[in-house]
This record gives structure tokens, sequence and C-alpha cells, in this order.
């Protein structure tokens, strides 16, 4: 019996410690609770569309609220839907064809799509740029960027469960993960912070989730407005475009869509646009398709070739007025145009120039204005730039006015509309008195060894000519960007190791194009530790000015760097 | 530099290195700063996974595993780079399998579109 009853005691002492253990352990302790953890579920949007339902049910069973499981909980791009569904291809067994993969697509990006706003964020993962992360969270700090993108979480809305158990999808499938960024190592801190609070003792998967679940929700008010009143972009008829592909200046023309027959968000298109530095022109025709209302997914060809295909990732503004964003290809999408449609009206519009600097005191200097709906005729009293600038002479032929202008030495410095018919163009010219200055673009870049089993990823760069500005000092906020100017490139010795030779191995850059070509993958046996021809390199443009006796030089940071031997590609195209 | 001498070939290579601009950059009126700031590491590359795999911490490629054709079994193995190289797990259980050394037989590995 005395036995009996000490045992009893032993086991209420542990039951007490198990209490006081818990009240203690982390979940208990943290400032917030996993969602996961909370009782009431979640509330997701219904799916109804019967391709979806029998696509999907097999596993994302429905609920009595026609919710499947995960989808119903999770918002996002066109990209973001097929590569889920190309991951359930790959590692969950669906089995589904091309034609209803699309359906299906294009069902959720609909019924489960993102709003305009939501879209913008992540408008360059979907759009395939290279650049600087600018968002900026301490919760995600090192979360999902240190192994892909940032845009691939900011083009997602879910609920903060559903946001935990993407945490554990990537957890699932590689554990490795764990140690790497999403668990703590070592100890939970124990101390309270300086305002006496207890210690955040969530693992930093868990912070990000619950942060995610806050900022990125499955339900907004963008979402709410934007779905209650979507509707088939009328985007059909005549569209004026201007653009820019690095390297080889800027591009106007012209773009027409036609509706697909019984379709209200398939288009065919038929471009043409010259290059204004070059004269080049180019034709092409493709296939555009719009995604909940403002996304545009279209591939276009010159003549059907396949090693002309463009991929065009699109953004239609709310109120159909313009429409802007990038047409790609390449081994890793990095040869682009930045293109803008504006919608043609009925009055002539100055769509762009073929160069933007007018040098004071200097007479007969050249402009290639490119307008649409041109007049029958025009006079030099048609253009106007601004005091201090004269038109000498002027023509008109096709979309393209050709003018003649002598500036003032007395003109003002400084940015000019231009006036063309009545019509202004805001801030079309720089007068300029000197070229202080030359600045390449983008700042740092990247291109990839490869050409023997992985593609080459070339680099490319802008040269811009430079005013000190009013304050005559560079690199100052007032600095006058006067326009990209023929430079001659080089590569340069970045010197991060000693007599690495990085030069020598990298690859070479095109003098004239800015085009460069990184040298083949594998490894080097020439080079020292049979390493890589990867690298760090100066790209350096020189350049001199009308007038003056040395040039100016301007540099970027090259990476030469690897491959990827896995490549996610998800571009909706039509 | 103004006060010390080189007095062997390494320390003559220091001095060298800092008193020629790494690219001789002349602009007028001083120019503005052409070098980056900060170090740019490209979106998707790793601040966090020493070293990242596009660039190292300082952005640039000095510390990168090269060659990486070297390393790329540990990495396949251990799902250690799940966005860059074939993971061994999920998606391409039998990546390695036509390619007994890297260092010799890498044109034997393939790229791998997931899905």
């Amino acid at each position: 019996m005395a036995k009996t009853v000490r045992l009893s005691v032993v086991a209420l002492s542990s039951a007490w410690a198990l209490a006081l253990m818990l009240s203690a352990s982390p979940s208990a302790q943290a400032p917030a609770a996993p969602a996961a953890a909370t009782a009431k579920p979640d509330v997701g949007i219904p799916v109804t569309d019967q391709v979806v339902i029998k696509a999907c049910s097999g596993c994302h069973r429905p609920d009595d609220k026609q919710q499947l499981s995960r989808i119903s909980f999770r918002r996002t791009t066109p990209e973001g839907w097929e590569r889920t569904i190309t991951r359930m291809m790959a590692l969950n067994n669906l089995k589904i064809d091309a034609q209803t993969a699309r359906a299906v697509v294009k069902s959720l990006s609909n019924s489960h799509g993102l709003a305009p706003e939501e879209a913008r964020r992540s408008l360059y993962e979907v759009e395939k740029r290279l650049g600087d992360e600018s968002f900026k969270a301490e919760e995600l700090n090192g979360m999902c960027d240190s192994c892909h993108a940032l845009g691939r979480v900011l083009g997602q809305q879910r609920t903060t469960q559903d946001w935990h158990l993407l945490i554990s999808m990537h957890r699932g499938w590689y554990p490795i993960i764990d140690r790497q960024t999403f668990r703590r190592m070592g100890p939970a801190p124990r101390d309270r912070d300086a305002s006496g609070r207890l210690p955040d003792l969530r693992h930093p998967s868990e912070k990000a989730a619950d942060f995610l679940g806050e900022r990125f929700p499955l339900q907004t008010k963008e979402w709410a407005a934007w779905s209650a009143s979507m509707r088939p972009a009328r985007i059909d008829g005549t569209w004026t475009l201007s653009g820019w592909e690095t390297s080889k200046g800027p591009i106007y023309g012209k773009l027409v869509l036609t509706p697909v027959a019984g379709s209200t968000d398939e288009f065919t298109s038929t471009t043409t646009y010259t290059y204004a530095r070059s004269g080049e022109q180019v034709s092409r025709t493709g296939r555009v398709s719009v995604y909940t209302g403002f996304q545009w997914r279209g591939r276009s060809t010159v003549g059907g070739a396949d090693a002309s295909a463009l991929r065009e990732v699109m953004f239609i503004e709310p109120d159909w007025s313009s429409i802007s964003g990038r047409w790609f290809m390449g081994g890793y999408d990095e040869i682009g145009l930045d293109v803008t449609l504006q919608r043609a009206g009925a009055t002539t519009t100055v769509v762009g120039l073929d160069h933007t600097g007018l040098r004071t005191g200097a007479n007969g200097q050249t402009l290639k204005i490119y307008v649409a709906n041109p007049p029958a005729s025009i006079a030099p009293r048609d253009l106007d730039f601004g005091p201090g600038v004269t038109v000498s002479a002027v023509t008109v032929a096709g979309d393209v006015i050709s003018a003649t202008v002598d500036v003032a030495g007395t003109a003002a410095v400084g940015p000019r509309s231009l006036v063309v018919a009545g019509t202004v163009k805001p801030a079309a010219v720089t007068v300029y008195d000197k070229v202080d200055s030359l600045r390449v673009t983008p700042s740092w870049n990247m291109a990839r060894v490869g050409g023997v089993v992985f593609p080459k990823m070339l680099a490319r760069f802008d040269a811009w000519a430079y005013n000190n500005g009013p304050d005559k000092k560079p690199g100052t906020a007032d600095d006058l960007k006067i326009e990209a100017v023929a430079a001659s490139w080089a590569v340069e010795e970045y010197k991060a190791t000693f007599d690495d030779e990085d030069i020598k191995f990298v690859g070479s850059i095109d003098a004239a194009t800015s085009v460069f070509t990184p040298n083949v993958d594998g490894p080097n046996p020439q080079r020292k530790g049979e390493r890589n021809n990867m690298g760090d390199v100066w790209v350096v443009a020189s350049y001199t000015p009308p007038g003056a006796s040395a040039p100016l030089k301007g540099r970027s940071h090259l990476l030469v760097t690897a491959p990827l031997y896995m490549k996610f590609d998800p571009t909706v195209t039509p | 530099m103004k006060h010390l001498n080189a007095i062997n070939r390494k320390a003559a290579l220091v001095v060298a290195s800092t008193e020629a601009d790494v690219v001789a950059l002349q602009q007028s009126g001083g120019g503005p700063p052409q070098q980056p700031e900060k170090p740019h590491i490209p979106p998707g590359c790793s601040t966090v996974f020493s070293p990242g795999w596009e660039a190292d911490h300082a952005g640039g490629t000095a510390g990168l595993c090269s060659p990486v054709e070297r390393d790329l079994f540990d990495c396949h193995m251990g799902c250690f780079w799940p966005a860059q190289v074939p993971d061994q797990l999920n998606h391409a259980p039998d990546w390695t399998a036509k390619c007994a050394v890297a260092q010799k037989d890498w044109r034997k590995i393939d790229l791998v579109f997931p899905g």
C-alpha cells in the first residue's frame, strides 16, 4: 500500500514537473504561436472549375465548402501554378496532359491569382531580370534567398497555416535545409530582451512563416476588389511600341493585337519595330494569353523560327492604357528587350528618339524622331525644343521625322520637352555643354561559363554619358544623364586574388557591341588547380566625347560564374 | 605605402597592386565612383551557404569552389544546392551514374529540368 502511495506521489510529481516543463517549453512561451496550431480552420477560396477539380482532387480532397486542400489556401502567378504542377509531376506522380495543365494554370490564375498591386513586387521574377533584391525583412533574412530569388516568395499569398505547410514541404524534400537555414542551431535564447519580454523561441523558419502569413495573407482587400471586378482586358487594336535592348539601344514600332475567335483572353500579335541606332527592322508574329485580367504571357517569332522566339511577360495596367514588361530569350533568359506599349490614338504622338543628347554651341546636329500617326507634311515651326535650339531642316518619311538642329552656345543645360505638331513629349532631349563622365549599366553583371554541356550565359552592357549638372560635381543627384554612347569595350583584371589572371580565362568582350561571351564550362587543365574558367573582371568602356582629347572611362564588375545544373523554367507561354 | 619599402618579391607585388589603379580610370573632374559600394549578391544566391553558388560573401568568385566538378557529388548527394544542382533524393537519383569521376567525366552529366 505504502509502495502504491509512493508511486502515486511520484507520478503526480512527474505530472507537475511535466506541466512545469510544458509551461516553459518554446511553444508555450513563444510570442506568437505558429498558426498551424490554431483550432479554427482557415477560410480558403473555393475551387469550382470542374477541370481543376478533376485534375487535382485525386489527392487534394474537396471539403463541404468546395475547398481543395492546399490549393484553396494559396494565390499566385501563372508561373507559380505552373511550377507547382511540374513539381507534382516530378515528385508526386501526377499524370496530366499539356492541354489540361494549361487549362488548370489559366483557371487557377484567374480564381486564385494575384491582384495587380500584389503582382508588381515580384515582376522581376517572372520577367527574369537580374538585379539586387529590394525587399528587405529581417524575418526572411537568408531563409528563402539562400537558394532562390525572393521573387518566388513575393509572388504568393497564403494563409499562415499554408505558409507553414510550405516550409514543411521544403523540409520534407530537402532535409539538409534544416541545418542550412531553417532551424536554429545551438541553444535557444534564454534571457529576456532589453524591454523585459520573454525571448522569441521560434525557429527561423517559423518566424518567417508567421511573418509571411501576416504580410502576404490569402485574403486581402486588393484581391477582394480585383476579383470582384476582374474582366477580360480589352486590349485588341493597335499599340505603339517603344523599348530598349541593352547594347543595341532603343527600338520603336507598332504592335497589333487581334482577338482569337471564341476567346476573350487570347490574341494573336503582329509586331514591327526598328532599332533606331542601326536601322535594323524586325517583324514578329505571336500569340498572347492574358491571365487574371492583366498578366500578358506571350511568345513571338520571326517567321516561325524557333531560334528567334522571344517569350513575352508583360503587365497590363488596369486602365488598359499601357502595357510594359520584358521579352526574352537565351540559355538563362538573359537576352531581352524592355518593352512598353501605349494605346495608339488618332493624333501625332512622339514614341521616341534615336538619341537624346544635344550639345551646346554645335550646329547641324541630326535627330530621328519616331512618331505614331505622322503628319502628312512638316515644317521647322512644327518642332519646338525650347529656347536656344533652332530647327534648320525637317522632313517626314513614314513614321520617322528627321530633323537638323542648331544649338546656341548660350542654351540652358538640362532636360527639354519636345513639341511635335502640338503634342508634347516631356524630357525628350537633354541639352548639355560637356560630357563629364561615363557610367556603365548595369553596374554589375553576371555571365556563366558554358558551351560544352551547359549553355553560356552572355552579359551585355550600355555606356551612358553624364554631365555634372548645375552643381558641377560628379556623382551627385543633379547629374544629367545625356544619352547612351558608342563606347569601346574591354575587360581588365579585377584584383581579388593575386595572379589568378582571370582575364586570360573567363572569356572575351566584343569591343564594339559590349557583348561578353564567357569561356567554356568544365575544369581547365591550363589553369592552376584545374580551376573552371570562372572569375571576376572589370568591364571597361572607353569613349572620347566630341572635342575632347582623352577618353573617358567607366566600368562594371562582371562575375563569370558557375552554370546551373538544374533549371526550373516556369515561363507560361500560350 | 609612403613610409614602407618592399623587401621581397611578394611585398613588391602588394605595393604594385596598391599603386596601380586596377583599371587606370581617369575621370574628368575626379569622376563619380565607379566601383559598387557594396558587394552585389545576385538574387537567389547565397549569403548564408558558404561559399554561395554564384558569388561568395564579398560578391565575387574568388571564394567559390573551383573546379566546381570536384564537389558536385557532394552537392548532389546531400541536396546541398537544391535550386542549382539536381538532388539525389528527389529529382535525379541517377544523375551521376555515368560519371565515375566528375573531374574527368563531367561531360556525361546533364542539365536537368525538374518535371
